[in-house]
Formats: structure tokens, sequence, C-alpha cells
């Protein structure tokens, strides 16, 4: 079935069956690669998107459930609440992980990014048990979760 | 935090020294989702596979019935052990050619996959995969190695021949030793000797990103392999090996690696060796990413090992003797046990010099998993049981645990359990101190033992030393290429052979070659590993590719500096040798040019600005008794460990941990503390949280909401502290890094939580259900 939704600011048309899930949709329809899957089961949050202002995961949710709202994804971060469409731009929360050494094999990355946006933009000044609450469903391998959570502090400073 | 204002372009890389910390230079394209991993690569044309699993553990396979899966639209071919055009063989091991790719006869494992289908779409090939009719006759399993040993274990590999004279039987297929000195006169002379048994179970690496692949068919019987992995290499040979074609008809390009921590070592040659049979076969690009599940089931786990350790020490607290057993769970093939057990043989004593050391180990088959790789290869199980049975004599004998280690911890002049006599970099004795100092080791492992309330604190300490690179016993190639290549502009492009897959590889490299170079960091390109821009470089494990990688890059850079050196001194008016290079420019302190100034000079002039780079490891020695210089050198750590402990609900909470590490020389400090931070969340995990259960050696622990693994909230304060003992052949003194976070963790962990419960604990993990069940 064909629906219509706004994915980073631009209007999208897909042809999506019922069972497509909205990480399908944005990866292989639309070839936003950048949201990653690292379970496709809501357990790992590689795959958080921002839906109508909320996390969600997205190999969770069914692209058909997406029409008529609005997606951000890490590739429209950097424009968001922006009016131009200027390519290397950056959100400073991904300034602040590429700075403080966030990031290390970066498949976690793009979701977790994703997760302190959505807690940013509802808590600006969050304290770092809050950061930690915030981003507990999104798994990280690599780091430790240390430098996660510094530079999410850092980008809310 | 305000939002368009602080909007800009991405971080600027700005040249660091070696040591300085560096912005990693992956880090821009990781964090804007345009950093390309397997995954994220499509082809025209590109068709996609899924395996047939055989739903047991072991079984006669009678045969596969593909008949209802082939005639479904959509699908394009059912492949089984006859299509494999090669040799049906995978293991990385030649010596050990014991793994078919796809079984024909016997089905070893539940993850012993036995076709693979190929189809238009992922979806539709997993459920064709599904109506693969399987036919199979149930054989019983043995799915502990111990029993394994067993004379009327089932045998897990029937086909083998026994050796009775190397005590290879059953399902022994690996026998490990090291003796040194007279044992028996050595806990003769011994005031008191421990002896326990300890247990280790399976743990997953849990990378994010599943393992995958995709074939490209090419010109002739050519084929390039894209895929996440550790080792090209390995996986060029698997793929020449099943396709049957020669090496140099197989190209394989990693794509950006989504963590690997040794899972990604061999196992990605199954994976790669698959898809390339199968774009063989329909003459088009095949994608195989594997599931999560499907990734629990196939790649390697950590070995479950079971331990018995016996230490003999004098009242001062001299150790005279050890006598240790390791029996290692290899699953149903033998991968990279023999290496794994090599490593924990050599290392089984733990980082102290003991005249008298007696180690057996043995590589048992089971029906379960294979294991392999994992960060501390074979270390973390013995390390639990050494440095709880280290901790119990020192407490016997009222003596400090860190004063027991210092007194018997190995220092520049002692020798190894391999006799191996250390005469450089040696930073234990450093490691000991700096942790007992950081972590206040002395007030609190007082104040503590005081506790009697409900939640009672505990701090404890493990300390390990790691042989950096393959040692003696490694059957890959210890050697490692670079190819530098200097364009007119000065922008500097670097292949090499060792594989970054997260840890930062490239940012260190990047500035190896700026420092050594005198090219700026921003112009430097380091490319993931192509194996047809250089030779075998052998495996990105054990510690060894900074090592290896910097060392091959810093010859490539040498012998550029040389054709270049007198091109700057000719422009500059100076002598050649007094042309230094330094970051960003080329000159004397009074005359200098930039790079990229010289770089056009050279191309004007015809000067060749490439050149290729060669390391080759020390040559080491293992005999048969497992005496020898077992490694190169080594890496040394410890970590302190502070816990509390709920003696109502069993829970431990690990609140610090201070990590002391010798790395010979600090690189990129940022990197290296991350690595670091990584690693004692790695630990944590395999000390309290991650259990992988199994029924009938079946997984029923297949994903992350039934493998528990740390989160963001389960992080304790981390203190991270380096230590440089730098060694004289590494690249600006450095040795690795990769292994030792993750090996002292757990038995720092379960030293503190007997000091914080009285109770000693040899079993892991330390879940609440197994501490309170112990505090009755
Ligand atoms: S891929 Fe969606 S939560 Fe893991
Ligand atoms: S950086 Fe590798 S999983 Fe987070």
């Amino acid at each position: 079935m064909e629906i219509t939704l706004t994915v980073n600011g631009r209007e999208r048309f897909a042809d999506v069956g019922p069972t497509t899930t909205l990480v399908e949709l944005l990866r292989e329809h639309l070839g936003l690669t950048g949201t990653k899957v690292g379970c496709g089961h809501g357990e790992c949050g590689a795959c958080t998107v921002i839906l109508d202002g909320e996390p969600v995961n997205s190999c969770l949710v069914f692209a058909v459930q997406c029409a008529g709202r609005e997606v951000l994804t890490i590739e429209g971060l950097a424009d968001a609440g922006a009016a131009s469409d200027s390519d290397g731009e950056r959100h400073p929360i991904q300034r602040a992980f590429v700075e403080v050494g966030a990031v290390q094999c970066g498949y976690c990355t793009p979701g977790m990014i994703m997760s302190a946006y959505a807690l940013l933009a509802s808590n600006p000044a969050p304290s770092r048990s809050e950061i930690e609450r915030a981003v507990s469903g999104n798994l990280c391998r690599c780091t430790g979760y240390v430098k996660i959570v510094d530079a999410i502090e850092k980008a809310s400073a | 935090m305000s939002d368009r204002d602080d909007t800009g372009g991405p971080p600027e890389i700005s040249s660091a020294r070696v040591g300085s910390p560096a912005i990693r230079v992956d880090a821009d394209d990781k964090s804007t989702g345009r950093a390309v991993y397997v995954d994220d690569l499509t082809f025209p044309g590109m068709l996609h596979a899924a395996l047939v699993y055989p739903g047991c553990a072991h079984a006669r396979l009678l045969g596969v019935r593909p008949d209802e899966a082939i005639r479904t639209p959509g699908v394009r071919a059912v492949l089984t052990a006859q299509d494999v055009p090669g040799e049906n063989q995978v293991g990385v091991l030649r010596s050990y050619p014991d793994q078919p790719l796809l079984p024909h006869d016997t089905v070893r494992y539940s993850g012993d996959a036995v076709a693979i289908v190929v189809a238009d779409t992922g979806a539709l090939a997993r459920e064709a995969a599904r109506s693969v009719r399987v036919d199979l006759e149930e054989l019983p399993g043995v799915f502990d190695a111990v029993e394994a040993m067993e004379p009327n274990a089932p045998r897990v590999h029937p086909e083998r021949e026994d050796d009775d004279d190397r005590g290879l039987v059953g399902n022994v297929f690996l026998r490990e030793r090291v003796r040194k000195g007279d044992v028996d006169a050595g806990f003769e002379e011994a005031d008191i000797i421990v002896e326990r048994t300890f247990r280790t179970h399976h743990q997953e690496h849990a990378y994010l990103e599943p393992l995958g692949a995709i074939a490209v068919p090419g010109e002739g019987s050519s084929v390039t392999v894209y895929g996440t992995m550790q080792c090209p290499y390995y996986v060029q040979k698997a793929v020449a090996t099943a396709l049957g074609v020669p090496l140099a008809d197989v190209r394989v390009i990693q794509t950006v690696t989504g963590g690997g921590f040794g899972g990604k070592e061999d196992v990605p040659s199954e994976i790669c060796a698959c898809a390339a049979v199968a774009a063989a076969k329909v003459g088009k690009p095949v994608k195989l990413v594997y599931t999560r599940e499907e990734d629990f089931e196939r790649s390697s786990k950590r070995h479950p090992m079971t331990v018995t350790y016996r230490l003999g020490a004098t009242i001062d607290g001299t150790f005279t003797a050890a006598d240790i057993r390791i029996v290692a769970d290899a699953g149903a093939y033998s991968t990279l046990t023999p290496i794994v057990v090599f490593r924990a043989t050599a290392h089984a004593t733990g980082p102290y010099e003991i005249p008298n050391v007696r180690t057996d180990a043995y590589g048992v088959y089971t029906n379960r998993q294979t294991t392999g790789a994992f960060r501390g290869f074979g270390q973390p199980q013995t390390i639990f049981a050494s440095e709880s049975v280290v901790d119990e004599i020192a407490c016997a004998l009222g003596i400090d645990p860190i004063e027991i280690r210092v007194r018997n911890g190995l220092a520049v002049g002692k020798r190894t359990a391999t006799d191996h006599l250390l005469d450089e970099s040696v930073g234990l004795p450093e490691t000991l101190r700096i942790a007992r100092e950081r972590s206040g080791w002395d007030e609190k492992r007082e104040a503590f033992a005081g506790d009697a309330g409900r939640v009672r604190r505990g701090i404890g300490v493990g300390a390990i030393y790691y042989g950096v690179s393959l040692g003696a016993r490694g059957l890959a190639i210890d050697g490692s290429g670079a190819h530098v290549e200097i364009e007119p502009d000065g922008s500097v492009r670097v292949a090499i052979g060792g594989t970054e897959m997260g840890q930062g590889l490239h940012t260190v490299l990047a500035q190896i070659v700026s420092d050594s170079l005198g090219a700026p960091m921003h112009a430097i390109h380091i490319g993931h590993v192509d194996t047809s821009l250089v030779p075998d470089s052998g495996p990105s494990v054990a510690s060894r590719t900074t090592l290896m990688s910097g060392n091959a890059v810093l010859d490539a850079v040498a012998k550029l500096r040389e054709s270049m050196a007198p091109v700057a001194a000719d422009v500059l008016g100076v002598t050649a040798e007094d042309v230094e290079f330094g970051p960003g420019r080329v000159g004397t302190r009074e005359r200098s040019v930039t790079f990229a100034e010289l770089a056009a000079e050279c191309h004007a002039r015809d000067v060749a600005t490439v050149a290729d780079g060669w390391y080759k490891a020390p040559v080491t020695t293992f005999d048969e008794d497992g005496q020898g210089d077992a490694y190169a050198v080594y890496s040394f750590a410890t970590q302190v460990a502070e816990v509390e402990v709920d003696t109502e609900t069993g829970a431990v909470a690990l609140v610090r941990v201070t990590a002391a590490h010798d790395v010979g020389k600090v690189l990129n400090p940022v990197t290296l503390e991350g690595q670091v931070q990584g690693g004692v969340l790695q630990g944590a995990g395999m000390a309290l949280y991650e259990i992988m259960k199994t029924e009938g050696g079946r997984i029923v622990t297949p994903d992350f909401a039934t493998y528990i693994l740390p989160t963001s909230v389960d992080v304790p304060e981390i203190e991270v502290a380096f230590v440089e003992e730098p060694y004289s052949k590494g690249p600006f003194g450095a040795k690795g890094i990769g292994e030792t976070p993750a090996m002292p963790g757990a038995a720092a962990i379960a030293n503190a939580v007997s000091h914080a419960t009285g109770i000693r604990f040899r079993e892991l993990p330390l879940t609440a259900e197994r501490v309170k069940l112990a505090l009755g």
C-alpha cells in the first residue's frame, strides 16, 4: 500500500507491505542506511529514530503506522529545527560524540545519538543518572558507556 | 542546549602528535550515519541468501529436500554440500580439517547449517529456508567438556582416530603442557597448599553489528567479497578453498566493522565462503546477513573452562609450585581452540614467577556452539582460577593480596612459567602500585572488612599478563604490510593489512604517519583492508595490530623520507641529513617547506613518492614441555574492583573499578581510555550478568532480552591509569591493549565479592541467585 510521511523534513512516498517495518522503509525503500539494525526485536536501540517527537525502535514500528507522521533520523539530525538544508552541518550532540571520543565501532552511535536528542528535547539539562537512564535501552558493546554519557552531558551544557 | 548557533561543520581533525589526544578519523562518518557497514551496501542485481538449520545438535544427516522451497517464486537456488565447488572445509587451522562449510553426513551442533537458499529478497530467502526439509536421524549429544572426556561419552567426531601415545582419545583432540622445574619438590617446600576447581561459562561477543557478507562475482572465476571482519586474509583463504580457485582470484574488502572482540576473527570465513559459493552458483552478487539469533548460533563464544588450580607457598608468601589442569570446551569443531589453549596454557600461572610448574590442558569436542577468540583469548578463565587461589593463600597467610602479588609478580630479570627471562618492558609492579594507590586499597580493605549490615562492601584485585601478538604456536603469518602513497597535493593514502574494528587503529596510524612523515593528520587517508593492496598481514588479533601495522607503516615512511629528504635539502639549500619531518612541515628549524609543497616538488622531479613497508615479529619458541620465550613481549594490567553485596537479595553492585594498564607507550590517550572502559564493562558482564543457557545444545537465551548485557545504568565509576614501560621494538615503544582491559575484571570482582561476604565463588557469573544461595 502507498503511504506518505515526512522524513527529515521532506515529504516521502513509499509502497510498503503490511508487515514492512519503519526501519525497512528507511533503509531499503528510502536508502537511509544511517539507522542500524542490531537485533530486529526492540532489544538493542540501534534502530532508534524520532517519530512525532518521540524516540522509537524503528524495527518495532510498522511502516503503515507512520503514514502522515513525521520521522527524524540520524541523516536529518543536523538540520533538525533549522530551515536550511546545507550539507556538512553537525548537530551539537554529534559534535560532542566526536570530540569526547564516544564513538568506537560506531554501530550503536546513530541510535544512541537519537535517544540523546529525544532526551535533550524534553530535558535540556539532565543529570548524569537521567542520561544513563535515557540511553539504557541503547546497547553499546565497545565503550562501556562512560564517554557516551560524557558526550551527552557536554551537548546539554 | 542551544540549537542553531552551535551547529557547524565536522569537528576539525587537528594534527595530534603521538601521545596526545586525537579525534578519531572515522568518528564524523559514524556519527552522521555515513559510515558504510556491510548491510548498508547493495549491488545491481544483488540476491539474498539464508541458511537452513538442522533444528537439533547432533544427528546423522540423511538428506536435504529443497523441492518445496525451490518452487517458491523468487527463490533462485538451494545449495547443499555437493554444491561446494572446491574443498568443503572452512576451519582456519589447516592442520585440523574437521569443519565442513556445509555438513554432508553429520550435524554436530545446532548452528551447523546444512544448506543455503538464494532468493530475491532476504525475507523470501529466510522463509524459503524454513520450508526446506532436512532428514535427520538424531544422535545422543554431549554438551559438557568434562562429561565429553568420559570413555562412554558420545563422540562428536567418530571419524577421528585415537592417538593413544599423545593422549588424544575420544573427544579429546588437543593437549598442551608446561613442565618447569620439579613440581613435587616445590610442593614439599610449601607451608601451605590450596587446591580448588573453577568453572566458567560461554560468553557471547555481542558486537552490535551482526555478521554479514556480500560476494560479487567478477571476470572468470574471480570474486570480490565484502564483509564485517577482523581477518580479511583468513577470509581470502577460506573463499579460495571453498571455490577451488587461486588466492589471486579472491579479493576481500573489509567494510566498516561494528565491533569484533575476537568474534570476527575466524567466523567471518564461514559466512563469506557461504556467500561466495552461492554467488558463484547464481552468477550474481549475493548478500548474507545473520539475524541476531543466527549470530548467537553461528558465532564463536568464550570457551567454558574447568580449571583445577593447586598452588603452594611458603609462610612468607613465596610461591613454590603450581599444578594446573585446564579443560576447554571447544564445541563441535576445533576452530581456534588449539591457539586459545596454547595461550591459556602458557599464561596459566598468572603473572608470577613460580619455579616449579606443571600445566596440562585439554581441548575437548562437544555438541555445543564453537568457541574461539574472545578478548583475553582463553586467559580470563584461567585468571579467575589463579587470581582466586592467590587471594585465598594471601588471606590464609595474613598477607595483603596486593602485597603477595608484588612479592611474586613478574619483573625485569624474572622468569615466566615458560622460563622466559624477561629483559624489558615489564610494567606489572607499577600497575600494582598505581592500582593500590588510586583505588584507596589500604583504607578500604580495612574499612570494608568491618561491614556487618545488610549491604556489605568488598574490594578485590586481579593482575594479569598477556603475550602480545601470535606467539610461538601461532599458525598465521606473523608479519604485516603497509603501502603508503603520496599524491602531488600532499594527501597521503595509506593501505594496511590490519583491520579497524572500532578500536581506533586508523586514528593512531594517522598519528604515527603524521608524526613521522610530516603530513598533517587531515591529509592522511587510511582505508579499510583490501587484500589486493597489501600482502597477507596475518590476523588483527592478539593485541598485535598497532604494533604490527604501526611498524609496517614506519618502515614505509622511512623509505619515503629517504627519497624525499634530498629534494627538501635541495629546495632549502641545507644538507639532507639535517632535514627533519615534523608535523606539517619538513626541513630545519630555520628553513622549511610545507609537506604539500615538498610532495609537489617530488612529483615535479619524478621522485617516487610511494613505498611499501613490512614488519616481521621476532621468532619465539615453545617446546614440547612448554618452555621457551613464548611471546616476544607482554602487556600487564592490574584492576581493583569495589562491590556492594546486598545480603538479602544476593545482588552484587559494581561500584568502582581502578584499571592500571602497562601499554608500553600511550599513542592516543582518548581512544585508549575508551578501549579500557569498554573492556572493564565486558569483564563485568562475564563476572555478573552474562550467561548463555542451552537445552540439548540449543541456545535458549538467543537474544538481548534473555542474554543480559551490561547497560548504561550498570556502569561503575572507572578510573583508568596508564603505565609506559616502552618496548624497544614497538612503534614509539607501544605494545598492545586490545585484550587486557577485559581480562582481570572477573577475577577482581569475584575477589571483591569474597572480601564482602567471606565466601569464595568458584563458578561464574555471580548472579543474585547464585550469591543468595551461597549466603544461605
Ligand atoms: S534493531 Fe531495533 S532495537 Fe535492535
Ligand atoms: S561503539 Fe561499538 S557498539 Fe557502541
